[in-house]
């Protein structure tokens, strides 16, 4: 292994690394740590990179147990702020006529995996959860990047697993809508 | 079991979809639900949306 070029490489790997800490942790402080202890590690441990998986993908999976290990340490206090006052949201219920039915039609995405090899659909991915209420964001970064159980997330926050189904629910159909209007599923199917 | 307990709309399909991407959703529901997509396009397209999320989410950031 060329221990130069992955340090290079780990160094350009750095402003992703931010962007994704940031969508999780919501704190630009915390997301600088997050990424620098990750950048340490990853320095410390390059020999043991083995070159079989994607670099970045080694890295990220170094960055899932730092953030994890920050939530630990901190307890609590990295605990949703806004959950309690958490009601409606019309955002979300008005997709829906009284009846039940949607009000408008979801339009064809087209094959998934077309999607998925398109950098531009993360690039919108991510934008949309950075306009996700913070509280929804950190919820659904919590479950769907970190991977962490549903009851194990409702416990770290102290709720109720009604309210955190509610919220990933909303979070859901939110980030589906926002999708929707940025350019996914027009008619061309690209 | 009555019919109308088996007919779900659009909204309640939609939010057991999410609750089955986090394991919560209990069999009855299961039911519930897979009975709904068989007769409707547009949770089946939100079905595989979903799904789509999901498999973005897994690779975010690599």
């Amino acid at each position: 292994m060329d221990t130069a070029r992955i340090d290079r490489e780990l160094a350009a790997l750095r402003p992703q690394l931010l962007r994704v800490a940031r969508l999780q942790l919501r704190n630009d402080a915390w997301a600088e740590d997050a990424v620098s202890e990750t950048l340490i590690a990853a320095l410390e441990g390059r020999e043991r990179f083995g070159g079989q998986s994607q670099l970045s993908t080694w890295v990220v999976g170094i960055l899932k147990h730092k953030i994890i290990d920050q939530f630990r340490r901190a307890g609590r206090e990295v605990s949703v702020d806004a959950i309690s006052q958490d009601s409606g949201d019309d955002e979300v219920e008005n997709l829906f006529r009284a009846d039940g039915h949607r009000v408008s039609h979801p339009l064809d995405w087209g094959d998934p995996e077309t999607s998925l090899a398109r950098v531009q659909f993360f690039d919108v991915l991510q934008a949309c959860i950075e306009r996700l209420p913070a509280h929804l964001a950190r919820i659904f970064m919590m479950r769907e990047w970190l991977e962490i159980e549903i009851v194990d997330i409702c416990k770290e926050l102290g709720i109720t697993a009604t309210n955190c189904s509610v919220m990933m629910f909303r979070a859901r159909m939110r980030l589906r809508e926002c999708l929707e209007t940025n350019g996914f599923g027009q008619e061309s199917g690209t | 079991m009555k019919r109308g307990r088996l007919l779900i709309p659009c909204s309640e399909a939609h939010r057991l979809l999410s609750d089955r991407l986090d394991g919560t959703l209990p069999p009855s529901g299961g039911w519930r639900l897979r009975l709904h997509l068989l007769f409707c396009d547009a949770c089946s397209r939100v079905e595989r949306q979903l799904d789509l999320i999901r498999s973005a989410m897994r690779r975010l950031g690599s």
